[in-house]
């Protein structure tokens, strides 16, 4: 799950980047004398997801508050994959981020959800979503206004749906 | 451009992590180095300080409270923090003295060690479960335990008669180091690699640093809880079972104020009261120093109630340092922003 807000639910700003992305790991270790060994392997699946994501951090001890607010997310979007569930919430997966990494996570949401994960994005974003999803579906007021599928979505069907008009054909 | 760009960055990347990480710095060290100061001043104006038997003794003195300073970091790193340790000392060295008179003193120590493990998890069960503040909590516990202890001895002094080589714990010598201090180092160890190294001090972290992110990130809040009171109850008993090594006679009377001394030598040491870290060394320096000072007053016959002040202070002027660092890091964090 991916928090919509990064600094209330997401982020522990004492914690090194390190910390802050393998918190949601799952726990392996079962003797003391496991340390060790786990502590290389948490060193492999750190390096791993930071090299997927392409996050940029000067250590892996640096704390997570120095970093840029679109590391910061990806951070976030990591720790939500380590938790080895094939189905993601993603809430308002790139607000407070900047336009280079809004396009590099629309491009891991689009990469993942190939691979076969469910993706569940909410977000109020419209270019956004026109960007990610397969299917599109449009709440208003606290009411399912429509569901739009591939072919249909764009800017002005959701727009569109939200404001109550009818949809407008296919989409070029 | 390069020349603009690296201009623009530098205040960035360069200047304002480095105030950040001196300030860091300066958190371990501070206390480090009012040890020195406070040392060779007690040296100067305390004749009879800078000598092996008291050097001894105050290591002795300081190893005990670092026990239970190290467990209470971890708790005050997790956001909370116990206020039952001089109780559950108190009662687990009687148990260890007791068990003495029947048992072998392996077994007398487990049982007492056992002992604070189950105290300290009913704290953590209470405060998890019941969802109460840990200040109510350990609070009535210490007030609890301390009836306990009383209610065990009938008010009266338990004398460890039997079994006389436990006291070894207290006077044994390891490479020429007291034996006090070397298990001060052991409980530093382990506690340092539980919480640098393992998924469960980082959980602690987390939830003392920001509860709500806890939650999101699946850390199982309870269970953390539980376990790091459970081994604040631990690591008060091993200072309950030290300390009854060092007295051989104990009553219900002894560890008043202990709390006080093991929060403060945590906050002396660095450790934030408003948690998500803590400062495991910092703790080590500051009950080095918590006891040097007693034992300078100690030597200059300052009559033993100043101590009280002495301890109030140095709890005070921690936390108002603390405050002013926490101050100068959000501004530099601003700055960046």
């Amino acid at each position: 799950m991916l928090p919509e807000d990064r600094k209330v639910e997401g982020i522990f700003p004492d914690l090194t980047v390190r910390e802050n992305l393998l918190i949601s790991a799952k726990r392996h270790f079962r003797r003391l004398s496991e340390l060790l060994i786990r502590a290389n392997e948490e060193d492999k699946q750190y390096e791993e997801m930071r090299q997927s994501l392409d996050i940029r951090a000067s250590s892996s001890t640096q704390r997570i508050t120095k970093l840029s607010g679109g590391n910061q997310q990806k951070v976030m979007l990591g720790r939500a994959l380590m938790s080895n569930s094939r189905i993601l919430l993603l809430n308002e997966p790139t607000r407070g981020v900047d336009v280079g990494t809004r396009v590099e996570i629309h491009a891991t949401i689009r990469k993942l959800a190939q691979q076969g994960y469910a993706i569940i994005v909410s977000s109020s974003d419209i270019p956004e979503l026109v960007s990610v999803s397969h299917r599109c579906l449009v709440l208003s007021a606290g009411q399912t206004k429509g569901l739009i599928d591939r072919a249909q979505i764009n800017e002005d069907n959701i727009t569109a749906l939200a404001i109550g008009q009818p949809i407008t054909g296919d989409s070029q | 451009m390069t020349n603009a760009s690296s201009f623009m960055d530098s205040p960035r990347t360069l200047h304002v992590p480095n105030v950040t990480r001196v300030v860091q710095a300066a958190e371990s060290l501070g206390v480090f180095v009012s040890l020195v100061v406070v040392v060779i001043g007690a040296s100067i104006v305390a004749p009879g300080f800078f000598t092996y038997t008291n050097l001894t003794n105050t290591l002795i003195a300081a190893s005990i409270t670092a026990v239970t300073g190290l467990g209470m970091t971890l708790a005050i790193a997790m956001g909370g923090f116990d206020l039952s340790v001089g109780s559950v000392q108190v009662l687990t060295a009687i148990v260890a003295a007791n068990l003495l008179s029947v048992v072998d003193p392996p077994l007398a120590i487990l049982g007492a060690l056992l002992t604070g493990f189950a105290l300290g998890l009913v704290n953590g069960i209470l405060i998890s479960k019941l969802k109460l503040p840990a200040f109510v909590v350990t609070f009535g516990m210490m007030s609890i335990v301390r009836g306990i202890a009383l209610l065990v001895t009938q008010g009266q002094s338990v004398m460890i008669t039997k079994h006389i080589e436990f006291g070894l714990l207290n006077n044994g010598k390891v490479l020429g180091l007291p034996a006090p201090f070397i298990i001060m180092m052991i409980v530093f160890f382990f506690l340092s690699v539980l919480l640098k190294q393992t998924p469960f001090g980082r959980h602690a972290c987390a939830v003392g640093g920001n509860r709500a992110a806890a939650v999101a990130s699946g850390v199982n809040i309870d269970r953390v809880t539980i376990a790091v009171f459970g081994l604040v109850g631990v690591t008060a008993a091993i200072s309950g079972v030290m300390l009854s090594s060092q007295l051989m006679i104990v009553d219900a009377t002894l560890g008043t104020g202990f709390e006080l001394q093991a929060i403060t030598v945590s906050v002396l040491g660095g450790t934030s009261l408003t948690g998500g870290h803590g400062n495991l060394i910092g703790t080590v320096f500051a009950a080095v120093l918590l006891a040097t000072i007693a034992s300078a007053l100690n030597i200059l016959k300052v009559i033993s109630f100043y101590q009280y002040l002495a301890l109030g202070a140095l709890l005070i002027f921690a936390l108002a340092i603390d405050t002013a660092r926490r101050a100068l890091v959000d501004k530099s964090l601003l700055r960046r922003a």
